[in-house]
């Protein structure tokens, strides 16, 4: 952020802290502004599902209720104070919160709509039927006076605890958003399954953002409570939920001043216009299609594009690239069984879909620092093979045995944690994310910090941003792309989208590299580049595993080729044993194409 | 003995409503990827306008059903082209799930201006006194319900496996392109299958509300569990919408009289949250392997 808007930010969130000194109508203050800022905390959490992670959630009023309820009945009935009562509620809100994010790691789409639809029916229940706790359908009462010894936040006075609490929950969500942490949830969003393989637990990260967004949910309930000092089942809806998103993304997601926006829409249109209040929903719901549809991007996607002058200035100002000339590390093999035995072998490897075993008893060897080509005509098992490496697939039986360990269902993010990284055939970059931001998922592992480190932006996160930052670089300039990276991955030709899925496989400090089908739709310039970069790996002592049907590349680079044929290996040796194979020519051309070539 | 098989009936009944609905879900997810999260609202508009029908026009229960069916049509051309079309175009799951679910509030809001907010009584056809059977009093509604959903679900089935036109719907389920390329017109598919799914649901409406009551708030839960149970059966299996209604309406049923009334709104859900961790494609669902 340019210095002079970030100045303008700060001066504007300062002056509105004095609102109550511009009006002293409780009716502005206290219920409308506090009710915004509430609002937003809860809102910007919702923007981390849903902007970040790309996931809807139609249940946020559950966890509202749960930070709220939770809030209410300790300071009621505990006559708990309001500071642990908040914790407590913020606690239960993260709790929640993990509840609805197990669905969360299984499905996506309409399946997790309509769980977290379900989930918000079922919390509107539970509190409206366990009436011991929460006074069903009366509601909680008689909520005592917020204080803090002789500070009192009655009334107007409200609006300065929430305003300096909606700032911090931006400045928070800010923070997770623009580190290691928001980039791990895009990348989930745009391609799961390339994320996993570049090392990001999709568990762990999936869970995360929905706990943070349920904690936020919580304080914004347990905030709530104090507006009304009254909390009651009917408020916390399917309908409040709908509520929000529309707020999240008529405001425009990704945007912390989209999410304020969105807030003072909802909360203040329905305010202005009186007699509106009979066709709200309708409103509402015609905003909502008019913002998906004309608007894309929200208010804050439009202000965007009224002010384009800031566009990617930060991206320029990058540290350059470090010492290490390449960017490239190979991994240190960890105790005794460095550099004994080989660095890969399947053992009857096999895997069946159905009827159909698409790889059959595979027993293949890789061993260290070698160019390993794997070969066949189409349909033969190439590609599979490679799910089965990287833990995409599971084998139905037999087994993948990598520096001397066996994997044991490993999941891609094991795979790739282990020291084996990989490219897809068709290529499957996070096309919405910057070429640099490509590569530095790919150092995901390289962050040690934890969430206190990304919040409170410790000299530890910062040099590691700026560690990775500078590798990343090195890394792009390896293979040829250091003056694209700030340009978006999906604006790439395909050649070069191709060489930037090898240097985010770099950037995991793989032992062993899969590259399956680099070369293929490139032209023969860009074949001949990545030749040489396939020389340059194996020179560092890194093994690839390189699966090409462009033979002139294969038997060039190759330190062996295996052949399948029907999900089997036909042979396998050096290339020139290869190229003279009966039963490869077989394969190939076909048993008549053979004869007929031996008589000619 | 006589209470169990009152419950087992009323249960079927209703399992059958939340089938129907569910069916509606089946059918266009299975042409398009997509499902309508208004479904439940226009359950309600085929309910209001079925009572406008039949009580303000004295058009008989023929004529309800017949007007909801049409209303039901134009309804699913309206929301496949404001919702579904420009998101089929932008791949965005994000935007048809929330643009489905602004004209289910749209819907609902139309409803309270239009037929107010109050629920009104809707006249049974084969009126409201119970009849008896092995000492079983069952109302003629609950009967008619369980017929017809049965007449619409194989009619639907029959179309789908029979037809030409049917034909063209499975193609499209099985491979858009491939269909494409044999000259079927897939975006009218599509929007046939959004026709066929809404009339269904509006059509439901005007079985329904005679059992319960007709009104604007009265879709929304009934929507929401007709996606439970289409995730619980499977959302590309005829049958497994069928079950999992069923299974639905009798777990709620007992529920209501074995846990307590207030509760009967949850097993639908915890069922759903259940199946979607222990088996995701449905009960019926067949796994899909991921291509990489």
């Amino acid at each position: 952020m340019p210095r002079a808007l970030r100045t303008l930010v700060l001066v504007a969130a300062a002056a509105f802290l004095f609102l109550p000194f511009v009006t002293q109508n409780p009716y502005y203050v206290h219920s409308v502004a506090c009710k915004v800022c509430i609002y937003v905390i809860l809102v910007a959490g919702l923007d981390l599902v849903v902007g970040y992670s790309g996931d809807v959630s139609v249940g946020h009023a559950g966890l509202y209720a749960a930070g709220a309820y939770t809030a209410a009945i300790l300071v009621t009935k505990a006559h708990w104070p309001f500071l642990p009562a908040a914790l407590a509620a913020i606690a239960m809100g993260a709790l929640f919160g993990l509840l609805l994010g197990v669905p969360a790691l299984r499905l996506s789409g309409p399946y997790l709509a309509v769980s977290t639809i379900a989930f918000g029916l079922i919390v509107q229940t539970v509190v409206n039927e366990a009436e011991k706790l929460t006074e069903g359908s009366l509601g909680i009462q008689n909520i005592p006076k917020l204080t803090f010894g002789r500070w009192n936040f009655e009334g107007n006075n409200l609006y300065y605890l929430v305003y300096p609490l909606m700032l911090l929950s931006l400045l928070a969500v800010h923070r997770v958003a623009t580190s290691y942490w928001g980039r791990a949830f895009e990348a989930l969003k745009e391609s799961s399954i390339a994320a996993e393989c570049s090392g990001i637990s999709r568990y762990r990260y999936k869970l995360s953002v929905f706990v943070l967004s349920a904690a936020l949910a919580g304080l914004a309930g347990a905030l709530f409570i104090h507006i009304d000092k009254y909390v009651g089942p009917t408020t916390f809806s399917l309908q409040l939920s709908i509520l929000f998103l529309i707020a999240l993304i008529f405001g425009g997601t990704r945007s912390l001043l989209g999410n304020v926006l969105g807030c003072l829409v909802v909360v203040v249109l329905p305010d202005v216009f009186n007699r509106f209040a009979d066709y709200q929903l309708m409103t509402f719901g015609a905003l909502l299609l008019f913002t998906l549809y004309v608007l894309p991007g929200g208010l804050a996607g439009l202000l965007r594009r009224a002010l384009p002058a800031r566009a990617t200035a930060h991206t320029t100002e990058e540290a350059g690239p470090d010492g290490s000339e390449t960017g490239i590390r190979v991994r240190k093999e960890d105790g005794a069984d460095a550099d004994a035995g080989d660095l890969l072998a399947t053992e009857r490897l096999t895997i069946a879909f159905g009827g159909l075993v698409a790889v059959n008893g595979l027993d293949l060897v890789i061993r260290r620092g070698e160019v390993h080509a794997l070969i066949g005509p189409n349909g033969s098992g190439k590609s599979t093979t490679v799910n089965l490496l990287t833990g995409v697939y599971r084998p139905t039986s037999g087994r993948v045995v990598f520096g001397g360990r066996p994997f044991q269902n490993a999941s891609p993010f094991a795979v790739s944690r282990s020291g084996i990284a990989r490219t897809f055939q068709n290529v499957a970059l996070f096309g919405d994310m910057t070429v640099l931001e490509n590569v530095l998922v790919g150092l995901h592992h390289t962050f040690h910090g934890g969430l206190l480190d990304v919040l409170f932006r410790t000299p530890r996160a910062k040099r590691e941003e700026k560690d990775a930052r500078s590798r990343a670089l090195s890394l792009l300039a390896f293979v040829g792309l250091d003056s694209l990276a700030p340009e978006r991955a999906r604006n790439l030709p395909y050649g070069k989208q191709r060489l930037l899925e090898i240097a985010r496989a770099l950037a995991q400090d793989p032992r062993l590299v899969v590259l399956d089908e680099p070369a293929a739709g490139l032209t023969s310039g860009e074949i001949a580049a990545v030749d040489g970069l396939i020389v340059k790996l194996k020179a560092r002592g890194l093994a690839v595993l390189l699966i090409e049907h462009h033979m002139d590349l294969v038997m060039s680079v190759s330190d062996t080729v295996t052949v399948l044929d029907f999900g089997e290996k036909i042979a396998t040796g050096i290339p020139a044993e290869i190229q003279k194979d009966d039963r490869v020519i077989n394969a190939y051309l076909g048993t008549d194409a053979h004869a007929m070539a031996a008589d000619a | 003995m006589t209470d169990l098989l009152q419950l087992i009936l009323s249960g079927v009944a209703l399992g059958m409503i939340y089938a129907l609905l569910a069916f509606g879900y089946n059918i266009t997810f299975s042409t398009s990827r997509t499902i309508n999260f208004a479904q439940g609202e226009f359950l309600m508009l085929g309910a209001l306008t079925g009572l406008t029908a039949a009580v303000t026009w004295k058009l008989g229960y023929a004529g309800a059903l017949f007007a909801a069916a049409i209303v039901g049509c134009l309804l699913g051309v309206v929301l496949e082209k404001a919702a579904i079309a420009p998101a089929l175009k932008t791949r965005s799951a994000v935007s048809w799930i929330l643009a489905t679910v602004a004209l289910g509030i749209i819907a609902r809001n139309a409803a309270e201006r239009i037929w107010g907010t109050d629920d009104a009584r809707f006249p049974a056809p084969l009126g409201d006194d119970p009849l008896t059977f092995l000492g079983v009093r069952v109302l003629p509604q609950e009967l008619l319900v369980i017929g017809a959903a049965a007449l619409i679900m194989s009619g639907v089935e029959l179309f789908r496996r029979k037809s030409i036109w049917g034909k063209a719907v499975t193609a499209v389920a099985a491979d858009k392109d491939a269909a494409a390329l044999m000259g079927i017109n897939v975006p009218l598919v599509i929007t046939f299958s959004f026709v066929l799914s809404s009339a269904i649901a509006a059509v439901s409406g005007v079985l329904v509300a005679p059992l319960t009551l007709a009104g604007a708030t009265m879709g929304t839960l009934l929507g929401t569990k007709a996606y439970a149970v289409a995730i619980v059966g499977g959302l590309q299996s005829g049958l497994g919408v069928l079950v999992g209604g069923l299974l639905l309406g009798l777990s709620e049923q007992f529920t209501a009289r074995y846990v307590s009334t207030g509760y009967k709104d949850t097993p639908g859900f915890v069922l759903l949250i259940f199946i979607l961790l222990v088996k995701p494609s449905g009960l019926f669902g067949k796994k899909s392997i991921k291509k990489v």
